[in-house]
Order: C-alpha cells, then structure tokens, then sequence
C-alpha cells in the first residue's frame, strides 16, 4: 500500500443532505 | 441495480427532454446504458449490469482512498474549503466559535438541534457523570512508558474501555442512553491522564469531571494549587480548538469509525480506530509536524512550511481553510501570554521563525495566486505552544477530546 503511488490518505465524500446558512440563536430564545 | 439500469440498443437513447441520468456506451459490445444520477452522484452498483457477457461479473468503480466516491449522506457538516465556508447543523462555525461552549456545540452535531437551558443542563450532567472511569483505567495507563506517545495511550486505554462495557456493542436495543454518549464523555478523561502521564503529573479524581474548558484545563494543568483558577484566555482558546476540531466530515478518522463501526462493534473500539486514523502522520500527526517545524529554527523551516501545506492536508482540506478564520481571534488571545512564556525561553528563535514564515506567506507571490495559507496546523500550532504543549500532546488532547462526538458523523 505504502509503495503504491496512486494511494492516499483515505477520505471519502459525502452527500449533504442538512441545512444551510441557519442564524444563531441565544440560549434564552431556543 | 438492473432495475434502474435499462440496456438499450447503442443510439437508442431519446435525446428530447432533459433527464437526470447518464448514458454511457459500452464500446466493448455496442450497447448503451442509462444510470440513474441523483445528489450529482450515480451509484457504483448500477455498473455492475454492465458487462461483456452473462458470466461477466460486470464494471466496477476503482477509486484509491474514496477520493471521489460518496461514501454516505449526511446532515452534520457541510464544507466548502475553497469558499471558505464550515457549518455544522448549517450554522456558520464563525458564529459557533463567538457564541458557544463546546458542550453544546457536541449537543447540536449529535442532536441536530441547539440545546435549550433545560437540555444543556441535563446534557451536561449526562455527560460528566461519565467522565468517570474505572480505577483499573487509571493503572493501566501507569504502565505506560514515560515517555509513551499520549495518541498511542489514548488509542489503547480507548479501545480497552470496551472490556469494562461488554454491553455497550448492543447498540440497537432500546436503551434510554445510548452507548456512544458514555464514550464520548470518557474521551476527555482519557486524553487528560494520557496528557499527565506524558509530563510525568499525578492523576487525580478531580482531574477527572472535564466537559467544560474550565474543567478541561484543570484536568491538564492542575498541579499543586488547592484551587485551580484557569486563565479565562486559555479557557476560550481551548474552547474554540474544541469547537473548531469538533467534526471535519468523512476525512480518514471518521470513515475509520465509520467503517469499523460497520461492523456493530461497540463504540469505543470504533473510536479507537478513530484514534488510530489520527495517529498518522497525514492526519493528526500534520499538527505535530507543524509544531517540530516550528521549533526547529533552521534556516529551512520558512519553505518546509510552505512545501509542507502545498503538499500536506492543509491543501487538501480546502485551499484556505475555514477552521482558521475561527483561530485567529483565539490567537490574539493568546499573543501576550505566548510572547511572556517565549521571552528568554528556548523557544524564542522559534518565535522569530513563525513571525518570518507568516511574513513570507503573505509576501510570497505564489502564496495569493496559488491560495495557500498558512493552515489551521499553523495557527493552532502557535496556540498550543503558548499552552506549553509539547508537540506530540496536541493530537491526543485536541483531537481525540473534540472529535468523540463528530466522529460518527454519518447519516443522521
């Protein structure tokens, strides 16, 4: 595996299926 | 799968209307293939139908380290490196980072939602009652050599934690707590005694209550006070490393717990695979590096660091990291306390050095053009000295500490 030039670090992708760009809210007001 | 992939005579697909598919022509035998695309991704499965012949075990998708293979979906993190945009639950890590304590930033990644005051309190009562770990944890970890790597301890008394909880692999029962909260509140005990053991301390039973940054750094510094008073600054500047650690999306620890955890073993071993990932050098081990690099004061420090982020994660990780924008502020913090600890310190050619290597990255043409920056190992690599860490504590303490609870980040 070391020796093999096409290898990496493993890190796949994901699909991101959540939210974006919410605004926080004060503990006070959740 | 056969079922969404319908084969078809080569030319034969309908070019009117748009659809979202693919059509792709094997040029082995003339037919054509339409795979279904849905999230901009098609699924690797879908390829197996194509094939030479019946007895053909059909095309696979070859791709070393998942560079472009989607391995889940989530909801959690959401990066865009080169726009420099972090968000986790899709708030903005800037306003994470100003506005927040740790605890409930690990609340929000594994709840999806901001805790109340009523669900912080309890949050915070769940997770400190399993701060404590058995006495035995605690013997173990002496038989480590004094000079033990703390991410090599961590890594070993994590995964040993699952012999005190033969039970914690029943992760689908219907349990009131689930398994992974009690591993997640160990972590920091476990980082604190593989921390004080690496400097040759006691461990003590109030080191071990450290959900808070206060706690936390009581946990690390403690040393003979009756009463240990944090710096509020070192306070926040742990705070905001925790926060910023805190999940990272499926880089190569989380796919490790990702993959491990496939295999419904119980949680501490999953995240001792966790441990193991950022044990490397490509990893966790970049911010070791970059702390050796900085307190080396040779002359080619200045171009290591730049060769090191041109080739290192940092580059990778999106080209200016999102994470950093966060540490400059802790930084600021701590540039008084880090310029007192440095003066007449071994470390002050050091200091002179970071100073040159930051002026050459601004200065350097290749540095804008090319969008390099000094990354986040960079900066948090100033900080953790003016926390008198040594270089090969950070990872065990930082990572392991805040990443127990983004490290499942998966489908949820």
């Amino acid at each position: 595996m070391i020796d093999d030039s096409e290898q990496k670090i493993a890190r796949p992708r994901q699909i991101y299926t959540g939210e974006r760009e919410r605004s926080f809210v004060p503990i006070a007001d959740r | 799968m056969s079922t969404e992939t319908q084969k078809q005579e080569a030319g034969g697909v309908d070019g009117a209307g748009k659809r979202d598919t693919l059509s792709v022509t094997d040029n082995r035998t003339g037919q054509t293939y339409e795979l279904e695309i849905s999230d901009g991704t098609v699924r690797a499965m879908d390829l197996r139908a194509i094939k030479v012949s019946d007895d053909d075990f059909g095309l696979m998708a070859y791709d070393p380290a998942f560079t472009n293979t989607a391995s889940t979906r989530s909801e959690i993190t959401y990066i865009d490196g080169a726009a420099g945009i972090l968000e986790y639950r899709g708030y903005p890590i800037e306003q994470l980072c100003r506005g927040l304590h740790y605890l409930e930033v690990a609340y929000l990644l594994i709840h999806g939602e901001l805790p109340n005051q009523e669900q912080l309190d309890a949050w915070t009562h769940e997770i400190t009652i399993h701060t404590f770990v058995h006495e035995n944890v605690k013997s173990f970890m002496q038989g480590f050599r004094y000079d033990a790597h703390p991410m090599g301890m961590l890594l070993a008394s994590d995964g040993a934690l699952s012999t005190f909880y033969p039970d914690a692999n029943k992760i689908k029962d219907e349990s009131p707590l689930p398994a992974d909260h009690p591993a997640d509140a160990k972590m920091p005990t476990l980082a604190a005694f593989a921390f004080r053991h690496n400097m040759g301390s006691r461990t003590c039973i109030r080191t071990t209550t450290c959900p808070t940054p206060a706690t936390s750094s009581r946990c690390m510094y403690k040393m003979t006070e009756l009463k240990y008073q944090p710096d509020p600054r070192l306070e926040r500047a742990l705070d905001v490393l925790f926060i910023l650690h805190a999940d990272h999306e499926q880089n190569c620890s989380t796919n490790a717990v990702r993959a491990v955890g496939s295999s419904q073993v119980d949680p501490y071993s999953a995240i001792a695979a966790g441990v193991a990932g950022l044990y490397g050098p490509l990893h966790g081990g970049a911010n070791e590096q970059c702390l050796r690099m900085l307190r080396r004061s040779d002359a080619r420090t200045t171009s290591r660091l730049h060769r090191r982020r041109e080739g290192g994660q940092g580059a990778a990780d999106g080209l200016r990291p999102p994470r950093l924008q966060e540490l400059r502020p802790a930084r600021a913090d701590h540039q008084e306390g880090t310029r007192r600890r440095l003066r007449g310190h071994r470390h002050e050619p050091a200091a002179r050095h970071r100073a040159r290597a930051r002026e050459a990255s601004r200065s350097r043409t290749t540095t804008s053009s090319r969008k390099l920056y000094p990354n986040v190992d960079f900066y948090s690599g100033l900080i953790y000295e003016a926390l008198d860490c040594r270089s090969d504590v950070p990872g065990a303490v930082r990572d392991r500490r805040a990443r127990a609870a983004g490290s499942r980040s998966g489908s949820r």
